[in-house]
């Protein structure tokens, strides 16, 4: 069974004598044949890269775009929400010493 | 000579393996890097240092020398983003400095100059669809903030059973507000405002739920961010309970002609989509021994700003003689952020 592939990726990449022409016919001719074989593989290479490359652009540009601004302000929403359920306390003369003195204390600790 | 034919088809067979094998590598990392190139940001200064971005470190793991190639870069790519001579500061703490912050919010007049002034000053993303205001203030109907001492009422209902003489007094108001007012003119007659921002925790749940670490307490209280280690995964948005961070969903509007090209590293630089930012009580001006840009506009003096550390600063005077209120303090992240009444 033929195994298909999904990009058709040139035989002459994985088989070096199948095609007539690259054969080697003689000796004085092998230079001019490599030196073909060199730009036709180089070539279709980077035809099939910027095919590659093209196509994988297209893929991502066809992705379509979020609406910015709905992520922004379900953010917002989601935000305000959060704000609504917070109530503020009132400090005592205690409570704020005690506070400072922590953050003091802390700050002394880490230094 | 059945022998050496066997022999000749087992090279054959190999050589056909190995010429697949180089065939497919090499197709292989042509295509990607093609594909590579062509999704890269076109934009030359970006790209340039798009590479060495990826790869560098956590910023409080650099040394010396790798912070200083950091910033070069940084500084080199935004100057030519942006067409001007851009900074990028890493002034590192002030030693024996803590910063606070207090706002008179009967003062506050909900002018909205404090937005305007933090949008300029820190290279928000503007624009109407994707705007970032590390400042939010909220207009609140009067007549529902209520000072009056509650002990003579009996514990508060609301707290339940008070353990140890615990003696937090609700002041009585749920915030009930809204963000995008637009008056003809302000103080409204009927109306009060609450400024919110970054409360700098000093014990700030954002830094415990980072998975990578880019967030951290700095020495002097600020809370900051390496914006080129954060991943946008918005587990410190989901854990601030003040609601100070903000994501940004998409690739930052910044006009060129309004970027503040006085930048610190953790603080103003311009941020890239799918990072969290906040704000830092302006970073690249306190570390200089400069107000915020949020106390300097602020045209009713509601904003005071100063070293916890410093017994004649400003706002451990306040904080010594003001009524002062914190806002969800039962979650003991020790806010450096408080409101003030007279």
């Amino acid at each position: 069974m033929d195994k298909k592939w999904f990009i058709p990726i040139p035989k002459w990449l994985f088989s070096r004598h199948t095609h007539p022409r690259h054969c080697r016919q003689s000796d004085s001719n092998e230079p001019d044949s490599n030196r073909r074989r060199f730009f036709t593989r180089a070539a279709v290479s980077a035809a099939s890269v910027a095919g590659t490359a093209g196509l994988a652009k297209a893929v991502v540009d066809s992705i379509p775009q979020p609406d910015l601004s709905q992520h922004y302000s379900k953010d917002a929403v989601s935000g305000e929400e959060e704000l609504l359920s917070r109530e503020y306390v009132l400090m005592t003369e205690r409570e704020k010493q005690v506070m400072v003195q922590t953050l003091i204390d802390n700050y002394d600790e880490k230094s | 000579m059945p022998n050496q034919e066997k022999s000749k088809q087992k090279d054959s067979k190999l050589t056909t393996r190995r010429d697949f094998l180089r065939g497919a590598g090499n197709y292989t990392v042509a295509s990607l890097s093609g594909a590579a190139m062509l999704l890269s940001d076109p934009k030359p200064a970006k790209a340039n240092v798009t590479w060495a971005e990826h790869f560098q470190k956590n910023y409080r793991l650099m040394t010396e020398e790798e912070k200083r190639e950091a910033i070069e870069r940084l500084e080199t790519r935004y100057s030519e983003e942006y067409g001007k001579k851009v900074t990028v500061d890493d002034t590192a703490s002030i030693e024996g400095v803590l910063f606070g912050y207090a706002l008179n919010i009967q003062k506050c007049i909900g002018c909205r100059r404090c937005v305007k002034a933090c949008m300029a000053e820190n290279n928000q993303s503007r624009g109407s669809e994707q705007q970032i205001e590390w400042i939010r203030v909220l207009r609140m109907e009067k007549g529902n903030f209520s000072v009056e001492d509650r002990d003579q009422h009996g514990y508060p209902e609301s707290f339940g059973v008070q353990v140890g003489g615990n003696a937090y007094k609700p002041a009585g108001v749920v915030l009930e507000g809204q963000h995008y007012y637009e008056p003809e003119q302000v103080p409204e007659k009927d109306a009060f405002y609450f400024p919110m921002q970054c409360m700098q925790c000093e014990k700030p749940p954002c830094v415990k739920v980072c998975p990578v670490r880019t967030t951290y307490r700095d020495p002097d209280g600020i809370v900051v961010i390496d914006y080129n280690w954060c991943i946008g995964c918005r587990m410190c948005i989901g854990a601030c309970p003040y609601w100070a961070r903000r994501f940004n969903w998409g690739e930052p509007n910044l006009p060129k002609e309004e970027m503040n090209p006085v930048t610190h590293y953790l603080g103003n630089r311009p941020r890239m989509k799918g990072v969290v930012e906040k704000c830092t009580f302006c970073v690249q001006r306190t570390r200089k021994g400069r107000w915020t840009a949020c106390v300097e506009v602020c045209p009713v003096g509601a904003r005071k700003f100063g070293n916890l550390l410093d017994p004649s600063s400003e706002i451990r005077k306040v904080l010594a003689k003001k009524k002062v209120f914190r806002l969800r303090a039962d979650l003991n992240t020790y806010p450096k952020f408080f409101y003030f009444m007279d």
